[in-house]
């Protein structure tokens, strides 16, 4: 099944986006919460390490941007800062 | 290119964008193209709501090509505070993704757009995964600035 349609293909061309609601499976999104909280303790603990409260521009208690992607491992298991 | 197909695409970036409890910051509006500081194609960016994104919460918000009038790519402003890059400095609101968890927001890397405040008292998660039609060189290391883990070959999935 597609889930994206020629509408979207349209618009993604002429207005830079297009959005699709709902279409993560629950199973998905569990994965992704608990590996994002996973990610997010790490950070903390990294942040520890180097006395800090800002890695890149991820601040503690503020907001997070962390990458995800280990390609020697197939998934991330410690924060980096973009 | 030998051996590239014009079907392939590349997994360039992931990164879960998080917004904590009650926190003022908001993003302002970019391209994510502004960041990376040398010519290169553009990508697309696909944004999940991991949460139920709103307007309290501090969702995405991004602005359509046809409101702003522009379509390549614009020099960003970095704020010597928070690391963010601005390129868009006007009063258009765009639209905002008010949507449930579980939904995409696909827009390009010349696609501005922005987040507000997290004003509610949960957390708010976004995972963002980026692709590219090549990988995405650095010019200064000729190497890839981030991933170019080979997700399509020929149109087709590459599994693993």
């Amino acid at each position: 099944m597609t889930l994206i349609t020629e509408v979207h293909r349209q618009q993604y061309r002429e207005e830079g986006y297009f959005i699709l609601e709902r279409v993560i499976p629950e199973e998905h999104l569990a994965i992704l919460r608990s590996s994002c909280d996973r990610l997010i303790e790490l950070m903390h603990q990294e942040m520890d390490r180097q006395g800090t409260d800002h890695i890149h521009i991820s601040h503690r208690g503020k907001r997070y941007h962390i990458a995800k992607y280990d390609q020697s491992a197939g998934c991330r298991s410690t924060c980096s800062a973009i | 290119m030998p051996g590239h197909d014009w079907r392939d695409r590349y997994l360039f970036y992931d990164q879960y964008v998080v917004k904590a409890a009650e926190q003022g910051i908001t993003f302002s509006w970019h391209q994510d193209s502004g960041y990376l500081g040398f010519p290169h194609m553009p990508y697309v960016t696909i944004w999940a709501a991991v949460d139920d994104m709103t307007q309290e919460n501090g969702t995405a918000s991004v602005m359509p090509f046809s409101t702003i009038g522009i379509r390549t790519l614009v020099e960003h402003i970095r704020d010597p505070v928070t690391g963010d890059k601005t390129g868009y400095f006007g009063k258009e609101p765009g639209i905002s993704a008010i949507v449930p968890a579980g939904s995409l927001v696909v827009f390009s890397s010349i696609t501005f757009h922005r987040s507000g405040a997290n004003t509610t008292d949960r957390m708010r998660r976004a995972y963002v995964t980026q692709y590219s039609a090549e990988p995405v060189i650095n010019p200064e290391t000729n190497e890839p600035i981030h991933l170019a883990v080979p997700f399509l070959s020929g149109g087709k999935r590459i599994s693993g």
